[in-house]
């Protein structure tokens, strides 16, 4: 599919209609062909290539951590009746349809959520767009589940309002050869806090893209690791400090292999008004050999005087130190280097902050890497 | 600034009276008619007395250039070039026409270089007024010269070596920025007037530092300046471009080509201090400078480094680069770019490392004050082929006030597994406890701005041959006075 | 020299100094000690200008001319001193050219013409001997990297060199080894003389055994609560702030 037929595509799905309604505040997935987006390769994604593997997973699922983690944490949240999740029973998991308070815009109200988890896998819906509201005190953690299953092709967009004094934490985890394409915009009201994590391993063209617009004293982590892909993995974030005393920080760490692309773009953006803020922004990869690439882009813009700001890349390969003193221990290449890239992506593990989901994810990893 | 009205007054005179007949054959005064179209270009191959394979050069340049886009992905804000309003070739004028004395330069201009340490006789070269000591500096050039030759050094105007040394010129000139490389470079290979030639011979270490200041035709160097620079096997140049102090600049656009060219074990060394018009407190005027820097190390072992403090023009867009050949070549980028009232700045380097072991290292302060926007944009392309490669960026940012921006746009690509790249970056506003600690030590705001700001700028500075430092120095403070900490 | 009567001065919202007077005359030393929040730092800041700092009620007298009139520089340049209890540093600002650049603006004001850098270099020597002070130190950046010893003699040699008329030392003995103490307090002494004056702002009565006060006062809550010679120093040292503040 070319670029022109996908946009098609976005077209016939309604988005625009959407925007009329100003529901999200910037449009998703713009073409290489603009400055800011330069490393975007929407033009060379093919939803078909991950059909092909649908059939194959089916027969043998690779979801085991999934599995596991649903029959023992969940107890509320939004799963389906797919065949690889096994529930306990009834009680066990709330639909999506639970949490809406606009059936026609799709706007759900997280406060609705009784417990702290809440799971929402995307191969079940074919609507692209979401709004998610929430007010309460209480922090809550989703897990969004992006896999191979999403046999509607269809790109999803996130908006979330998260309202004064609020308390986010989302995982994303996208797996399984699949290719998606996901945007988020969340507009963060003073003192609210969001911590997204995203994983994307094994997968054939990921496009994520993250919008958040801050207002006072919030706080915004964004962390993300992105390893054993087989194709195109492209991460753009924009966040805009709008008004003062706000902190963002963003870590994305990428291991690229076997002629993998791994693309990050970051800005960091503040506002004249925005004066205390505190912005930090790290890119780092992993570059395992030489058919592979790693293209970066951090950057900063800065209209307020009053702001601590800094940010970094790095691209290199294992350190042969490090691989030498294992090899002096006893240990092969092969598990050093497995140890090393661990412990290369475990600050974004350490950055989730729900102990359940932290497990999760380290199944996780430890199944794809 | 006075400058600027005069420049308008002395453009006016020329576009309505004395050539609205066409192309004047009066060598003291020769100015071709406002606009650009073939014929201009086929006029300035003619006043150079090109040979014809320079003339279609410059015409396949020229058509080029209609077919170019203009690269609009600079965060700059300007008006666009109109090319048809400008003037493509002015030779210099005579001497009736100059100033005749000091007392006709703008005394602003006069108190900058005052502060700037530059010598009466000197401050009457750089304002153009017409006297006598431009013969000792024809003297002072042919000494050089002459001493140069003897090394078998060529270092002369680029008009003259496309006469003299045909061969060089058609193996190199655009053999580093291709002519269809982008518009303005297109337009400068079509239009170019003057520039400077090097040529350093095998084995041969370069004893002074060249100079544009050498050459008399500096003076009144068109808006088009073409350079080349070729450094042979085992040699070493180090070249300054010498706009150390305010040009009287008639031009509003400026659109200059370097080319620097290292082979085996060659060195090349190219400083810049660019202090043109910057436009006034309002914005209004200035100098627009759109220049394509870029230098190949061709051979293994070369090396070359850029360093450069930008504190004029209203609009700077400049990305002096390496490619970075030969085997264990060396790049380096080491700049200050200070904005104040309502400049804009997009400047930064590209460093393409193709060579196996091959290092670059860039070091970027950028300083943002009054209304001004300062962005660094650079890239660093690591190509499957330079295994080993090193990258070290370090680019740090200072606003003053809160109505101005500042802006880092690395761009990292690497293809090669053996290859490290580190970019780091940070913004901060001047330490306000520095400040005072200054000021209780008898300092005032604009000399405690300037102490704090040239120790920001060190790093960089200290790159600088000593006599350009010292005035470099003193024109990071220069230009930031005023501004509030 | 310095006459400060009832001075109030606020930080946001705080008040700090709540009515401040104190005079002090050419040749006198005088020992400000107080407990931590009582004001000794605000009133070195004040009175050098600090702009965080509001100054609400009061006057302050410096040489005949109104100090609080005056913006930092010229009061640093009409000799008035603060020696730092925490000096900045300063990344690529060498230290023997700032101290130049420190000289020469005060010669300027004072209509001299400036230092050139062999008589510069000359005073320089001379007072960096007298402070133990090797040269290696002045090359590099200001205060960058500096030990907390290293940064108060820095402060000692910068009075020495610019030769104030009234020095103010903000709790210049903290972070101080005793070699340290007494070499910066030599220091001191010797640019002591008829014509100038100190302020001395201390926490312990230690610093005093080397710098004697003709004078000291007691600070306490913004308001000067005792003052006296220098056996009053010994006194507190004796009894604790708590006790000296309330009777």
């Amino acid at each position: 599919m070319n670029v022109d037929k996908f946009i098609e595509n976005i077209k016939n799905k309604e988005i625009n209609t959407y925007f009329q309604k100003n529901l999200l505040a910037v449009n998703p997935f713009k073409s290489h062909k603009i400055e800011n987006y330069k490393y975007s390769q929407l033009n060379k994604i093919d939803f078909n290539k991950s059909h092909n593997y649908i059939h194959e997973l089916n027969l043998n699922t690779k979801d085991n951590f999934l599995d596991d983690f649903q029959k023992s944490k969940v107890r509320e949240g939004i799963s389906s009746d797919h065949i690889s999740w096994n529930f306990n029973g009834p009680d066990s998991a709330i639909r999506l349809s639970g949490l809406i308070e606009d059936p026609f815009n799709h706007i759900f109200n997280l406060d609705n959520i009784n417990n702290d988890i809440c799971i929402i896998d995307l191969s079940l819906y074919e609507e692209i767009n979401f709004v998610f509201n929430y007010t309460k005190n209480k922090k809550i953690s989703i897990v969004i589940i992006d896999s191979n299953y999403n046999i509607h092709k269809s790109p999803k967009c996130f908006k979330f309002n998260v309202y004064e004094k609020s308390n986010i934490e989302i995982l994303q985890m996208s797996y399984n050869k699949n290719t998606s394409l996901i945007f988020y915009e969340f507009n963060q009201f003073n003192s609210s806090v969001v911590n997204l994590t995203v994983l994307q391993a094994n997968n054939i063209h990921l496009r994520n893209e993250y919008y958040f617009n801050l207002g006072s004293d919030c706080i915004c982590k964004i962390s993300g690791a992105n390893f054993s892909n087989l194709g195109i993995n492209d991460n753009y974030s924009f966040i805009q400090h709008s008004k003062p005393n706000s902190s963002s920080r963003e870590i994305f760490k990428s291991i690229v292999d076997h002629g993998a692309i791994t693309n990050f773009q970051g800005k960091i953006y503040v506002n004249k008004i925005a004066q205390k803020t505190d912005g930090y922004q790290m890119s780092r990869s992993l570059l395992l050999d030489d058919i592979s690439k790693s293209n970066n882009k951090p950057e900063l813009e800065i209209y307020a005087d009053d702001v601590k700001c800094s940010h970094g890349s790095t691209v290199s390969n294992i350190n042969e130190d490090h691989l030498y003193y294992f090899n002096s221990r006893g240990i092969s290449s092969e598990l050093a280097a497995k140890i090393l890239k661990k412990a290369f992506i475990q600050e974004v593990l350490d950055s989730i902050e729900n102990i359940s989901l932290k497990e999760l994810s380290d199944k996780m990893i430890n199944e794809f890497l | 600034m006075v400058a600027s009205e005069q420049t308008i007054k002395q453009v006016n005179k020329l576009g309505s009276s004395d050539y609205k007949y066409g192309f004047s054959s009066d060598i003291e005064s020769i100015q071709a008619p406002k606009g650009l179209n073939e014929e201009v270009v086929r006029f300035i191959s003619k006043q150079k007395n090109e040979p014809e394979w320079m003339l279609e050069w410059r015409l396949k340049a020229f058509s080029v250039f209609n077919k170019l886009k203009k690269p609009d992905w600079a965060k700059l804000n300007f008006p666009e070039i109109d090319f048809q309003d400008y003037y493509y070739y002015s030779a210099p004028k005579s001497m009736k026409d100059k100033p005749k004395s000091l007392d006709e330069i703008d005394p602003e201009i006069l108190k900058t270089y005052e502060k700037l340490g530059i010598p009466i006789q000197e401050q009457k070269i750089l304002s153009g007024v017409a006297v006598d000591v431009v013969l000792d500096s024809v003297s002072i050039a042919t000494t050089y010269k002459k001493q140069l030759s003897e090394l078998g050094i060529i270092f002369c105007p680029i008009s003259e070596a496309i006469q003299e040394h045909p061969d060089l010129i058609k193996k190199y000139l655009g053999s580093v920025i291709p002519v269809s490389d982008h518009s303005f470079a297109a337009l400068n290979s079509a239009v170019f007037t003057d520039g400077s030639f090097v040529y350093i011979p095998e084995n041969v270490r370069c004893p002074v530092e060249l100079s544009t200041y050498f050459r008399i035709n500096a003076i009144n160097t068109g808006q088009f300046e073409r350079t080349l620079i070729i450094a042979n096997k085992n040699s070493y140049v180090s070249y300054l471009e010498g706009c150390t102090a305010p040009m009287r600049d008639e031009n509003q656009l400026h659109a200059a080509n370097v080319e620097l060219i290292a082979l085996d074990n060659a060195e090349i060394k190219y400083s810049t201090v660019q202090n043109w018009y910057p436009g006034d407190k309002e914005g209004k005027g200035g100098i627009y400078n759109f220049v394509t820097k870029r230098g190949a190390c061709r051979g293994v072992n070369s090396k070359i480094s850029w360093t450069q403090v930008e504190t004029g023009s209203a609009i700077t867009w400049k990305y002096p680069s390496c490619i970075l050949q030969g085997d264990n070549s060396k790049g380096e980028f080491y700049s200050v770019a200070i904005t104040n009232n309502f400049q804009q700045a997009d400047t930064g380097t590209k460093m393409i490392h193709i060579g196996k072991n091959t290092s670059s290292k860039i070091i970027s302060k950028g300083i943002s004050a009054g209304n001004a926007s300062n962005t660094y944009r650079g890239l660093v392309k690591i190509q499957p082929s330079a295994t080993n490669a090193r990258n070290f960026t370090q680019c740090d940012s200072l606003l003053i006030g809160n109505e101005c921006g500042a802006h880092t746009v690395p761009y990292i690509e690497s293809s090669n597994s053996g290859a490290q790249v580190e970019h780091e970056a940070t913004t901060s506003k001047i330490n306000e406890d520095q400040l005072f600690y200054c000021q209780q030590r008898g300092l005032s705001n604009d000399e405690a701005i300037g102490l704090i700001v040239n120790g920001f700028c060190k790093e960089v500075l200290q790159h600088l041959p000593m006599e350009f430092a010292v005035e470099a120095q003193k024109l990071v403070s220069i230009n930031l006075e005023g501004s509030v900490g | 020299m310095l006459n400060i009567n009832n001075l109030k001065a606020s930080i946001g919202d705080k008040d700090i100094l709540k009515g401040v007077s104190l005079s002090i005359n050419k040749g006198e030393v005088h020992a400000l000690m107080g407990p931590n929040g009582s004001g000794k730092s605000t009133l070195a800041y004040v009175l050098s200008g600090k702009d965080k700092y509001e100054v609400n009620e009061g006057t302050v007298d410096f040489k005949g001319k109104n100090l609080l009139n005056m913006n930092v520089e010229e009061r640093a340049n009409n000799g008035l001193f603060l020696a730092f209890q925490y000096p900045m540093e300063i990344p690529g600002v060498q230290t023997s050219f700032f101290l130049r650049t420190a000289i020469n603006a005060k010669r300027k004001f004072n209509n001299l013409p400036e230092l050139d850098a062999l008589e510069f270099a000359k005073l320089l020597k001379l007072k960096a001997q007298e402070l133990n002070i090797n040269s290696d130190m002045l090359k590099r950046d200001l205060n960058v990297d500096y030990s907390g010893g290293e940064k108060k003699k820095q402060e000692i040699l910068q009075l020495s060199m610019l030769n104030p008329d009234l020095a103010i030392l903000d709790e210049t003995d903290s972070g101080l080894d005793i070699d340290a103490l007494r070499i910066v307090s030599e220091g001191v002494n010797k640019a002591r003389n008829k014509e100038n004056s100190f302020l001395v702002i201390t926490h312990y009565q230690r610093l005093l055994n080397y710098i004697k006060p003709d004078f000291v006062h007691i600070i306490a809550d913004g308001k000067i609560v005792k003052s006296g010679d220098y056996s009053l120093a010994l006194e507190l040292e004796d009894q604790g702030y708590e006790k000296m503040a309330k009777a």
